[in-house]
């Protein structure tokens, strides 16, 4: 049976809350980022090498501007993706090279490395732009408004707790 | 029958829970109703219960949420986001297990993130059919 057929779309499912887990850890050590910058990775997220090329180039572009967060950012989803990468190989049986970090060659290790890089970009960038959003509190905060940025329920207990957040696992 | 009684199990769970989305409902239903220049009409909650009805992981539903929240303040300011998540994070692991007990044996990985996207699917599709609900009861009240 070829790799594409092995790999059940059930399990491409299961792989995606590792994924989203992923994308929640990245996030949560992660500054202000432009959202035009979220966005240029969304409309770059189908297509791994280019978005790996992407992040090249703009993390020069941020030493040279002065953005000092945007590179370990730039880094760390450079890293994701040749994870990913690699998690795609072995689930589709594509030969084994030396090289870490190296992408699918195979077209079914490709398009699994699309859809799981795609899911990641996704659940990344909608993480940053909801905890980048203003918060000016919720007619059930008691405890008024809540500091810029820095409410975030996908971090916290219930409404109202002042306990420390957690992130949103919705597969755990 | 595996399938089948799963479905059944979920389905005796989604009453057992039904009075947390009613009580979301209420909370949010006012917020949105002052808001509708914020684009927070009807519209709003059609789009979340077609996009949470045709979303095949939950993960889909929780990205559509927190980009609903960045874009919009009645999201924001409703309460709806952060409560919706919060539901996800507390309450919705007790309901699948309470679904894992219904069925009285474990569930596979894959059965388990079934069993959670239906059970947010028929959530949202109660706080939505009651958010139109209450929308409707008081706009023939004022009339």
């Amino acid at each position: 049976m070829s790799g594409t057929l092995a790999l059940e779309w059930k399990l491409l499912i299961v792989l995606d809350q590792e994924v989203y887990e992923e994308a929640l850890c990245l996030a949560k050590g992660t500054g202000k980022l432009a959202n035009s910058q979220l966005d240029a990775l969304r409309t770059r997220a189908s297509e791994p090498s280019e978005l790996l090329e992407y992040l090249s180039r703009q993390k020069s572009r941020a030493w040279a501007e002065d953005r000092a967060h945007y590179p370990p950012f730039f880094d760390g989803v450079s890293r994701a993706i040749r994870r990913l990468g690699e998690q795609s190989r072995g689930l589709v049986g594509d030969p084994a090279t030396a090289a870490v970090g190296r992408l699918p060659e195979t077209p079914a290790g490709q398009a699994v490395h699309r859809i799981l890089v795609h899911g990641f970009i996704e659940h990344l960038t909608s993480e940053l732009q909801f905890r980048q959003a203003p918060r000016l509190g919720t007619p059930r905060s008691a405890g008024g408004p809540a500091s810029p940025g820095g409410a975030h329920p996908g971090d916290r207990g219930p409404a109202n707790s002042r306990e420390p957040r957690r992130p949103v696992k919705h597969g755990s | 029958m595996k399938p089948l009684r799963l479905r059944q199990a979920v389905s005796l769970q989604a009453e057992a829970m039904y009075g947390e989305p009613l009580a979301l409902a209420a909370r949010v239903g006012p917020v949105f109703a002052k808001q509708r220049e914020d684009g927070a009409g009807r519209g709003q909650f059609h789009r979340f219960e077609a996009v949470v009805c045709s979303a095949e992981r939950v993960g889909v539903i929780l990205d559509h949420v927190k980009r609903q929240a960045a874009r919009l303040r009645a999201w924001r300011e409703s309460g709806l986001a952060d409560e919706f998540l919060c539901w996800v994070n507390e309450k919705l692991p007790g309901h699948t297990a309470e679904v894992r007990r219904r069925m009285g044996e474990d569930l596979s990985p894959e059965e388990e993130l079934t069993v959670k996207l239906l059970l947010v699917q028929e959530y949202v599709r109660a706080l939505v059919a009651q958010v139109e609900f209450d929308r409707t009861k008081s706009e023939v009240e004022r009339s």
